[in-house]
C-alpha cells in the first residue's frame, strides 16, 4: 500500500510538476500539462487494476 | 549483517569526514551540480519565512491526508489530487516567472537550461542540502555519502539473497573503499546516486523473484523513476533488467508473474519518455540522450581497451587482477551453475562498458567518472576468484586484509597532497568580501568552477563577469588593461597558470587549458606570468596559496 503510494507521488512530481512549468512558460505548449495529467490518470488506473 | 559490516561502514564515514570540508574543486561538475540547486533556491527565496512555515506545514499535512485518502479510496484520492496539481501548478509557475524577471529581465530558456540537463531530483537534493546546511562545502557532499552508505547495505543485502555472508560483506564493503567510488563520495558527485538506485531497483526485482510479493514491484517501479530523475545515464538500468528477466526466463525457468513485472516496468518508463521529450525541447546540444545513443565512434578498435587502462587506479591493481582471474568462472557460473546474481553484474558491467566506448563523447580522452559506474560489478565479480580458495579461514583473511589494504589506498590517495587538487577559493573570497568595495566591478576567467557556490557563501555584492576579452594571441597587458579601462572594471581575478589533479588520477588538465582532445589554452600563459608581478598598468593586491595552486587579485591603475 505505501509503497504504491509512494510510487504514485514520485510519477505524479515527475509527470506533472517540475517539467511542465518549464515547457508552459518557454515553449508555450499548454495542451503538455493536461496530457499529462491524462496520462497520470491512466498511470493510477493500470497500477490498481 | 555481521556487526563487522557496521564497524566498516563507521570507519567509511569518519575516513571521508575530513576530506568533506575541501574546497569545491575547479574544472570538476560539482560546482555546476551545486548551481542547480542554487537555481532552485533562489526562486524559493522569493518566499517569505512565515510562509514557508505555513506551506511546509500544509505540504507535510495533505501528504498525510492524501495517503489516508489513498487508503480507504483510490479514485477519491486522485478526484483531489489533480486539482490540487493544478493550484499547486499555477503557484509553481508564477513565482518562476517574476523570479527570472526580476532576475534576467526577461524570460529566457538559456537560464534554465542548468534545471533541464538532468531530472529534478538531483537538482532537488541539492537545493535541499542547500536549505539544510546554508552554503557549507561539507553540506554539499552530504548526500552522496548517505547514498554510498545506502549502497553499501542494500549491496550486502542483494548479494546475502543468494550468496554466503564473506562474499555478502567483502563485495559490499570492498565497493565504498575502491578509489573510484571513495573520490566520488566526497568529491559532491551524481554517481553514487547512480549507484545507489541501480542497486535498489535490482534487490526489489530479485526479490520479488524470489519471493512473490507485489510490494517489491511497486518499490523497483518507485527506484526506476527516481534514478531516472536523478541522472538519465540510468537508463541503462533497464538493459540490465532485460537482460536478467530475458536470462531468467530461458534459463531459470521458475514460475513467475512476468505480466506484472512488464506492467510495471512499462509504468516507470512513462514519466521517463515524457521527460525525455521535455528535455528535447530544450537541449539541442550533443548531451541530449539521444545524439548520446546514437552517435557511435568510428575508431572502435582503437577504443575498445580504453576504459581497461583505468581499472588498477581506480580499483587497484589487486582488485584488477582478481577480477580479471573471476571473469571465466563467473561466466562458467552463470552458464552451469544459473547464478543470477552473476548475470546481473556481469549484464551491468557489458552494459556500461559498451556505452562509455562508443559514447558520442568519447572525443575526452577518458573520463574517470564514467569507469566508475563499473566499479560495482568489479567489486562483485572479483570475490569469484577468491572463492577458489577451499579454506574458510583464508577466504576471511584474505578479504579483510583486502578491504584493509584498499581502505589504506583510497585514505592515501584521499589525503596525500590533497591541497594540488583545489584553489585557495575561501582566502581570496574573504579577502573580497573584506577589502575590496561593493560597487567595483571585477573581472574573472576560469571555467568550469564554484565561483556562484562561493558569492553565495560570503554573500559578495560586486558585480562579478566571466569575459574572456580576446583571442589566446592577442591577450596582453595593454589589451587587458584596455578592456577593463572601457567597462569599469577595477578587480582582476586569475589563477597561476599550473597543472591541477596532482595527487588522485594524474591529468594534464590546467586551469587556463579547455577540456578535449585537443586542449587549446583559454589565457595566455605569459600574460599571467607578467601579471604576477607589479607593473605600471596592474598591481597585485592579494595572493593566495593552496599547495602548488595559487589565486591572484589585481587592480588596475587609475
Amino acid at each position: 500500500m505505501f509503497a504504491k503510494f509512494l510510487l504514485i507521488m514520485a510519477v505524479f512530481f515527475a509527470l506533472i510538476i517540475y517539467p511542465y512549468w518549464l515547457l508552459y512558460y518557454f515553449v508555450g505548449l499548454k495542451y503538455v500539462f493536461f496530457i499529462s495529467l491524462l496520462g497520470f490518470v491512466v498511470f493510477v488506473k493500470v497500477l490498481e487494476k | 549483517m555481521k556487526k563487522i559490516f557496521w564497524f566498516f561502514i563507521i570507519v567509511s564515514i569518519l575516513l571521508h569526514f575530513y576530506a568533506l570540508t575541501f574546497p569545491l574543486a575547479t574544472l570538476e561538475d560539482e560546482s555546476s551540480h551545486i548551481v542547480r540547486g542554487m537555481i532552485i533556491l533562489e526562486v524559493l527565496n522569493i518566499v517569505p519565512l512565515w510562509a514557508w512555515f505555513i506551506l511546509t506545514i500544509l505540504t507535510i499535512a495533505s501528504l498525510f491526508l492524501l495517503y489516508k485518502l489513498y487508503k480507504k479510496d483510490v479514485n477519491l484520492f486522485i478526484a483531489v489530487l489533480l486539482p490540487l496539481s493544478i493550484a499547486y501548478y499555477y503557484i509553481v509557475c508564477h513565482v518562476a516567472s517574476r523570479f527570472l524577471i526580476n532576475q534576467f529581465g526577461s524570460l529566457d530558456i538559456i537560464n534554465q537550461l542548468w534545471l533541464i540537463r538532468y531530472g529534478s531530483l538531483s537538482a532537488i537534493v541539492y537545493a535541499l542540502q542547500l536549505i539544510l546546511f546554508g552554503y557549507r562545502e561539507w553540506g554539499m557532499r552530504l548526500f552522496p555519502v548517505i547514498f554510498s552508505v545506502f549502497s553499501a547495505v542494500y549491496l550486502y543485502k542483494l548479494i546475502s539473497l543468494y550468496k554466503n555472508e564473506n562474499w555478502a560483506l567483502f563485495s559490499s564493503i570492498s565497493f565504498l573503499f575502491l578509489p573510484g567510488i571513495f573520490y566520488f563520495v566526497n568529491i559532491s558527485q551524481l554517481s553514487m546516486g547512480v549507484t545507489l538506485f541501480t542497486i535498489l531497483s535490482i534487490y526489489f526485482l530479485m526479490r520479488f523473484t524470489l519471493k512473490n510479493e507485489k510490494k517489491d514491484l511497486a518499490y523497483m517501479c518507485l527506484f526506476l523513476i527516481l534514478g531516472f530523475q536523478y541522472k538519465e545515464i540510468f537508463l541503462l538500468t533497464y538493459g540490465t533488467i532485460f537482460g536478467y528477466l530475458i536470462y531468467f526466463y530461458l534459463f531459470i525457468k521458475k514460475k513467475i508473474d512476468y505480466l506484472s513485472i512488464v506492467k510495471y516496468l512499462s509504468l516507470s518508463l512513462i514519466p521517463t519518455l515524457i521527460w525525455l521529450v521535455t528535455q528535447g525541447y530544450f537541449n539541442n546540444s550533443t548531451n541530449f540522450m539521444s545524439s548520446r545513443f546514437l552517435a557511435f565512434n568510428q575508431n572502435l578498435a582503437h577504443n575498445v581497451f580504453r576504459y581497461i587502462t583505468t581499472f588498477p587506479s581506480e580499483a587497484t591493481w589487486p582488485i584488477s587482477i582478481l577480477f580479471f582471474i573471476g571473469l571465466p568462472f563467473a561466466l562458467y557460473s552463470i552458464f552451469k551453475k544459473k547464478d543470477e546474481l552473476a548475470v546481473v553484474f556481469m549484464t551491468h558491467f557489458l552494459i556500461i562498458y559498451s556505452f562509455i566506448t562508443f559514447d558520442s563523447l568519447n572525443h575526452y580522452d577518458i573520463v574517470y567518472r564514467y569507469a566508475a559506474d563499473l566499479l560495482l560489478s568489479i567489486s562483485f565479480l572479483s570475490f569469484f576468484s577468491i572463492n577458489l580458495i577451499k579454506r574458510r579461514k583464508l577466504i576471511k583473511l584474505i578479504s579483510y586484509g583486502l578491504i584493509i589494504f584498499l581502505m589504506i589506498t583510497s585514505t592515501f590517495l584521499t589525503y596525500h597532497n590533497w591541497e594540488n587538487r583545489f584553489v585557495p577559493m575561501d582566502g581570496t573570497f574573504s579577502y573580497i568580501k573584506e577589502n575590496i568595495p561593493e560597487s567595483e566591478k571585477i573581472l574573472r576567467t576560469m571555467a568550469p568552477n564554484p565561483y556562484k557556490f562561493y558569492i553565495a557563501k560570503y554573500e559578495i555584492k560586486n558585480e562579478m563577469r566571466h569575459i574572456v576579452w580576446a583571442n589566446v594571441s592577442e591577450q596582453d597587458i595593454a589589451s587587458l588593461f584596455a578592456f577593463m579601462e572601457k567597462n569599469n572594471y577595477t578587480y582582476y581575478i586569475f589563477p597561476k597558470p599550473s597543472p591541477s589533479y596532482h595527487s588522485y588520477w594524474p591529468n594534464d588538465f590546467s586551469w587556463v587549458y579547455t577540456t578535449g582532445l585537443i586542449r587549446e589554452p583559454v589565457l595566455n600563459e605569459t600574460l599571467l606570468n607578467n601579471l604576477m608581478i607589479n607593473n605600471t598598468y596592474f598591481s597585485v593586491v592579494y595572493n593566495d596559496n593552496l599547495g602548488d595552486n595559487s589565486l591572484y587579485i589585481i587592480k588596475k591603475a587609475d
